[in-house]
């Protein structure tokens, strides 16, 4: 029995002995692999890749003068930036210096106006309003009309910073655009995006239509038209509103003084000439006898584009911006507010010209004729003036108040 | 009738007065010792042989009682010693020297079969810890000794939160195993846990802890599906004198953390003022800095389901680390994008680029972890006291109240810290040697709890509202809110060409912008404002204060009818008033009575000289639901001489706990309602019907909606066949328990996930803004089986050795497939250990090793759900007896390899406790 128990014992010392060995090893609990943090690419970013090529050196030059080299080069962020070419910066700088840099002058002209003369806030305005925060090849810009709108770096309102200035590009066939501007070759890559250019800047707006309207000549009465159409209306469905809030999304067609003054003699019976003051018009439009304002704001409603989003009745905004390059060379119809009232009114009737990329002639034909009793879209205004824009929609100046029925 | 009730009068007033005629006229004193320390041996009887009078030595080992003539032959025995027979004849001093025994399974429990009996002779599964086992084992916590049982798993919440069971289904508050102290229920009324840690025993009080593993409602009533553990405190008529137990420590070593102190300091008085009167005063403090849950991990919730999933604060926007609170609130900020882009054309490109309309957007808010809101400093203060009267020989009254209060946190449905709670246990009662009356309350006060996660939820819509409503409860986004700056700034971080990673990342830092720091004098009053303003009010405050008051009695019969049976009848009853002011339970107009009570009968006739047959039966009656009853056939049959083969069948059963009957309670994004059948009326179901679902694999998306009305709840009930051998070998030496078991749970007691929608629209249910989470209480259809087994050996060893070792396994069976049963138990465990209650120079010297090893499993929990990997640990200690000054010293260590572990997903891990003790008359 002893010897069993000094077995026992040498046994039991050596098993305890082995726990001490055994209990090292707890474990924590199960781990899973982390979810991965991005790898951002190294390379040349987006101001490296311009600055490295020599056909864009005044435009890498205006990326300096903005001070955002480092953002671009960000390879933690991701960039589409349309940029133009030499050429197309010698465009931009001859039209913003007022001509006093010609198209021929030598390269270190250019350079120096863009380093020194330029304010670094334009441009940076031109460089904010040319970038995109995320990667857009070309191939993925869309072709519907009138075109597809992204998003600048362009913050119009600090307190929702998701409220950018936008911008257009639109994909077509043989011409493409961003705005109005073609563009000349697409999809440069750099390592934090990509870069497309066009033919010359494409440039932010800095006022609203409101404002753009009204400091465009012969636009007074169109403006003394939108204060007698909004009689009697308040908060956005007054088109004053509309005008001047930066969000909205708008193409206006304006008739210009002459062709409102065409109108009203018409109307008038020739009591008012064509030659009286701009004044006396303005009265005949402020006068009920002669005309409501009902009737005042179903004509500009006609002037306004907008499609229907929601598809419900009444849902018609003016939420689409529609420069002359986006409108088809055969005759299209775009729908307007007064599809707010009459749904199935068949809108606009518009038709642009090409000449290259570049719109030679711009119509808008009306349901409406005048004298009335034509026949419909038989009336037909041209644009004078094309592509004027603005920080929340773009017009065109017509020759012709545009006649719903 | 009424004359039988005058016979009972008859027969009680007989038994207490009895033996108080006796005549005593001659006093004898002695003394006894351990005869290898020749210190003085406390609380060893000193009895007449053949005669029931008797007494117990005081600390000193002095005895001193009268006799009617002499001589008498005194026998003077203690666990632990060698029975020993004095004769003596004249009156005056006697010098008695006890032998210390190392004899196995002499132990007796009463728990077993409500009758005292050795424990070898016990008809089912039991196991015992006695003071001197307390004394000797490495535990920091006497609680902690029941962790080496065989076959227990315990849950531990925190330092002073541990929940010990067996046979699986354990948790942070289980309620499928009973705990008694002193016959007392143990559990808070209103909170549903034992708190047998908290507020109960302090360690220098303990006599001994019985567990009686596996279906135990036949005697102890409803609860006790898994077990039942009951704690017995030292009588102040056999344990006398003043002790003192000092433990210093330190813990939180290591893992990132430079040591806390560990304090732990008991004191008791027991005094035998006469021989007929004793009292005893007991009280203990700790006072320690806790564990601090740290598990930070991802986690992907849907209601109170849910697994870890990869992901940080930094890589997942909705990211719910487990102990990490406030960030349970979520978003899908889709909504907020589906305006913008109704609004803003170019930004409507952008967003459906960026997929931001298509899939989901959960953004959860920033969160706190527990480390930075739960005040690690743990206190529990425990004041117990107690007067005994011996009305007779045989009789014995006893008055007694046990008040405890403390800091602690604990797990439920979301992790709560229990700030200031305070229980008292009060009774009075009656024991004679046949039967027993005790009437008794529970007295909860939750104190200052509060339920972290819902604080930390409020306390962020307090700096920042998440998503401003109206008095509908209506969104009304304003740009003040955070998930408007958070959803506004990331889609524009986005725009500005930022990846989805750096843009949720700097989105989150705008929104937080005024977000307190953790600690900051603004945080501590913010924070403090809320917890201490009640749930019922937008707060995180529990106010429960319920109360239980019961009545029992127990009657020996055998004097009776020992020709036919030995039969013990019991009655009780039990009523629970609910009390929470609408912060836990549907009382906010008033506190909540639950009634219920209960009978046994019990008899046990050995049949032949090898077989004891025990049957027994219980009825019991609780408000709401019908009578249960639950048969208990026990069979004992004597292979040898201390070698027993023991055969049973046993059921118990558990009514729905108070908050599963009537708990109303937000829990993260889901409200828990209970089983009562008014909560179909508050609920609005079915005239509004609640819907189960099922979860998109890989998603929070839910789909496969069904209509539900959750029936009638019933008690779920469990049936377990067991077999078990229990025997001495080897000359004695050796101590082999063996069992193996079977069980069948019905009408098993859960709860299901389910929603409602806002509107009554059924089509809303895919709708996550229209509708709302309801977690109601069900039972389950499906039979849930466990089986396992456990067996132990101990041997002695030559020269006080001893070794131990145990292994037992539990395991569920036919769990049907989604059925979430919370077994919570590893397949395997094992337990080891090697010690020596004396050596070296006058056997002072004592040490103890224990090891302990678990098989990982996967917990499920309310709280948390998660794969637990193997858990080893090694507690030691060692001890020096200082004779001359009744004293010991004790060098201990819980967790001496400081392997830090989890036993439950969500709780705290668990590293080492160094501690040094001096303990002065422990006995």
């Amino acid at each position: 029995m002893k010897k069993i128990n000094n077995k026992l014992q040498a046994f039991f010392v050596v098993a305890l002995s082995g726990l001490f060995l055994l209990t090292g090893c707890n474990k924590d609990l199960e781990q899973f692999a982390p979810i991965a943090k991005p790898v951002y690419p190294s390379g040349p970013g987006i101001a490296a890749t311009i600055a490295a090529n020599p056909n864009y050196s005044f435009y890498s030059a205006l990326i300096t003068r903005s001070g955002l080299t480092n953002l671009l080069n960000d390879s933690s962020k991701t960039f589409t930036l349309f940029a133009t070419d030499n050429t197309g910066m010698k465009v931009f700088v001859n039209a913003a210096s007022g001509g006093a840099v010609p198209l021929n002058a030598p390269d270190a002209t250019f350079l120096g106006f863009i380093s020194s003369l330029l304010p670094a806030a334009s441009a940076a305005g031109i460089i904010q309003y040319n970038t995109l925060g995320q990667k857009v090849n070309w191939g993925s810009v869309g072709t519907a009309f009138p075109n597809f709108p992204y998003t600048s770096q362009i913050i119009l309102d600090p307190n929702q910073p998701f409220v950018r200035l936008p911008i257009f590009p639109s994909r077509g066939t043989p011409y493409s655009y961003v705005n109005n501007i073609p563009v000349i070759s697409t999809d440069m890559a750099a390592n934090n995006g990509i870069i497309h250019t066009t033919f010359t800047i494409v440039a932010p707006p800095t006022r609203l239509l409101k404002d753009t309207i009204n400091r465009t000549a012969n636009l007074s009465i169109f403006s003394a038209a939108i204060t007698r159409g909004d009689s009697g209306q308040v908060g956005l469905s007054r088109f004053d509103s509309l005008l001047n809030y930066g969000v909205t999304n708008m193409t206006v067609l304006v008739p210009s003084d002459t062709a409102f003054k065409t109108l009203i003699n018409g109307l008038s019976g020739g009591a008012i000439p064509l030659g009286a003051p701009n004044a006396v018009f303005i009265g005949f439009l402020n006068t009920p006898a002669f005309v409501t304002a009902a009737t005042v704001r179903g004509i500009l409603a006609y002037h306004f584009l907008a499609t229907n989003p929601s598809g419900a009745a009444g849902g018609f905004v003016p939420n689409i911006r529609v420069f002359s390059v986006n409108i088809p060379s055969t005759p299209t119809f775009v729908k307007t507010l007064v599809n707010n009232g009459l749904a199935i009114h068949p809108g606009i009737l518009a038709k642009a010209t090409f000449t290259g990329p570049t719109v030679s002639s711009l119509t808008f034909s009306s349901y409406g004729t005048f004298p009335p009793g034509g026949i419909p879209f038989s009336y037909t205004a041209t644009a004078v003036g094309i592509d004027r824009h603005a920080v929340n929609g773009v017009f065109h100046v017509i020759d012709k108040v545009l006649l719903p029925q | 009738m009424r004359k039988f009730s005058s016979h009972v009068v008859t027969f009680l007033m007989a038994n207490i007065i009895a033996v108080a005629a006796l005549a005593q006229n001659v006093t004898i004193s002695g003394n006894v010792r351990n005869s290898t320390t020749k210190e003085g041996a406390g609380a060893v009887s000193v009895t007449i042989k053949g005669a029931s009078s008797g007494t117990f030595t005081d600390d000193k080992g002095n005895y001193k009682f009268t006799v009617k003539s002499l001589p008498v032959t005194l026998l003077i025995s203690s666990i632990g010693y060698e029975l020993k027979e004095v004769t003596v004849s004249s009156a005056g001093f006697t010098q008695v020297d006890l032998i210390p025994s190392a004899a196995l399974g002499q132990e007796v429990v009463v728990s077993a079969t409500r009758v005292p009996q050795k424990i070898l002779e016990s008809p089912v599964s039991i196991e015992r810890v006695s003071a001197a086992q307390i004394r000797n084992a490495p535990a920091a916590n006497f609680y902690d000794v029941v962790m080496a049982l065989k076959g227990v798993d315990v849950t531990t919440s925190s330092l002073t939160f541990k929940t010990p069971t067996t046979r699986g289904f354990n948790s942070s508050g289980n309620t499928r195993f009973n705990q008694l102290v002193d016959g007392m229920d143990n559990q808070a009324p209103g909170l549903n846990f034992s708190v047998g840690a908290i507020i109960g025993l302090s360690e220098l009080d303990v006599d001994n802890l019985e567990l009686i593993s596996g279906a135990s409602s036949a005697l102890y009533g409803p609860g006790g599906m898994n077990g039942t553990l009951l704690m017995t405190s030292k009588n102040p008529f056999k344990y006398q004198g003043l002790s003192f137990l000092v433990k210093e420590g330190i813990m939180n070593v290591g893992n990132g953390n430079s040591g806390t102190p560990y304090h732990n300091w008991n004191l008791r008085w027991g005094k035998k003022v006469s021989e007929k009167f004793a009292f005893k005063i007991n009280a203990e403090l700790i006072q320690a800095k806790d564990w601090i849950a740290s598990d930070n991990r991802n986690y992907s919730r849907t209601g109170t389901t849910g697994s870890a999933i990869p992901g940080d604060r930094k890589t997942d926007p909705n990211y719910d680390g487990i102990n990490v609170y406030g960030d349970e609130t979520t978003v899908d900020i889709r909504a907020f994008y589906a305006s913008i882009a109704g609004s803003l054309p170019g930004a409507a490109n952008f967003i459906t680029a960026n997929n931001l309309l298509s899939t989901p957007q959960n953004v959860s808010r920033t969160g706190y972890t527990e480390k930075e809101l739960l005040n690690p400093n743990t206190v529990n203060f425990k004041l117990a006291g107690s007067a005994h009267y011996k009305l007779s020989a045989n009789t014995e009254a006893v008055i007694a109240g046990y008040w405890g209060t403390g800091n602690t946190i604990y797990t439920g449905s979301d992790r709560y810290s229990l700030k200031d709670f305070k229980m008292g246990q009060y009774k009075i009662e009656v024991n004679n040697k046949d039967w027993s009356l005790r009437a008794y309350t529970t007295q909860e006060n939750a104190g200052e709890s509060y339920n972290a996660t819902a604080t930390t939820r409020l306390f962020n819509e307090s700096w920042k509202k998440s998503v401003t409503t109206d008095a509908g409860g209506n969104p009304t986004p304003q740009a003040s809110d955070w998930y408007i700056q958070y959803s506004f700034q990331y889609l524009s971080n986005l725009m500005n060409g930022m990846s989805a990673y750096d843009a949720a990342n700097a989105a989150r830092s705008v929104a937080d912008v005024g977000r307190p720091a953790a600690g900051s004098p603004g945080f501590i009053a913010a924070y403090d404002a809320i917890r201490k303003k009640p749930i019922s009010q937008n707060g995180g405050l529990l106010l429960d204060q319920s109360d239980l008051y019961a009545v029992e009695g127990n009657y020996n019969l055998t004097s009776v009818t020992k020709d036919f049976a030995d039969i013990l009848v019991g009655v009780n009853y039990k009523k629970y008033v609910l009390n929470s002011k609408g912060t836990l339970f549907a009382d906010s107009t008033g506190t909540i009575g639950i009634a219920a009570y209960g009978a046994y009968v019990q008899a046990t006739r050995q049949v032949t000289d090898r077989v004891k047959l025990t049957a027994s039966g219980r009825y019991d009656k609780m408000e709401n639901f019908k009578g249960r009853f639950t048969p208990r056939i026990t069979a004992l049959i004597k292979l040898k001489e201390n070698n027993n083969l023991r055969l049973s069948y046993q059921t118990a059963y558990r009514f729905p706990s108070s908050q599963q009957q009537y708990i109303n309670l937000q829990v993260g994004s889901t409200r828990l309602v209970g089983s009562n059948p008014t909560f179909a009326n508050y609920v609005g179901y079915p005239a509004n019907p609640l819907y189960t679902f099922s979860t998109v694999t890989g998603s929070s998306t839910l789909t496969n909606f069904k209509t539900f009305t959750p029936p009638a709840v019933k008690p779920e009930t469990v049936s377990s066949f067991e077999l078990g051998y229990k025997g001495l070998l080897m000359e004695s030496k050796l101590l082999i328990d063996v069992y193996g078991y079977y069980g069948q749970y019905n009408d098993f007691t859960g709860r299901v996930n389910t929603i409602q929608t806002l509107t009554g629209n059924a089509a809303d249910t895919s709708n996550s803004s229209k509708r709302r989470n309801i977690s109601v209480v069900v039972n389950s259809t499906d039979k849930v089986k466990t089986y396992g087994f456990g067996l132990g050996a101990d041997y002695r060893l030559p020269l006080n050795f001893t070794v131990g070792a145990n292994l037992a396994s539990d395991l569920l069976k036919d769990v049907p497939v989604n059925f979430v049963a919370y077994f919570n138990a590893p397949k395997y465990k094992a337990n080891v250990n090697f010690g020596n209650v004396g050596f070296g120079h006058q056997n002072r010297l004592g040490f103890n090793v224990a090891y302990r090893w678990q098989q990982g499993f996967y917990y499920q929990g309310d709280f948390a759900n998660g794969n637990l990997p193997d858990v080893q640990t090694l507690d030691a200690q060692v001890s020096l007896k200082l004779p001359k000054t009744k004293s010991i010293i004790k060098f201990g260590a819980n967790n001496l390899l400081n392997q830090y572990y989890y036993n439950a997903v969500g709780n705290a891990r668990i590293g080492g406790l160094y501690y040094v003790s001096f303990g002065y008359n422990v006995y």
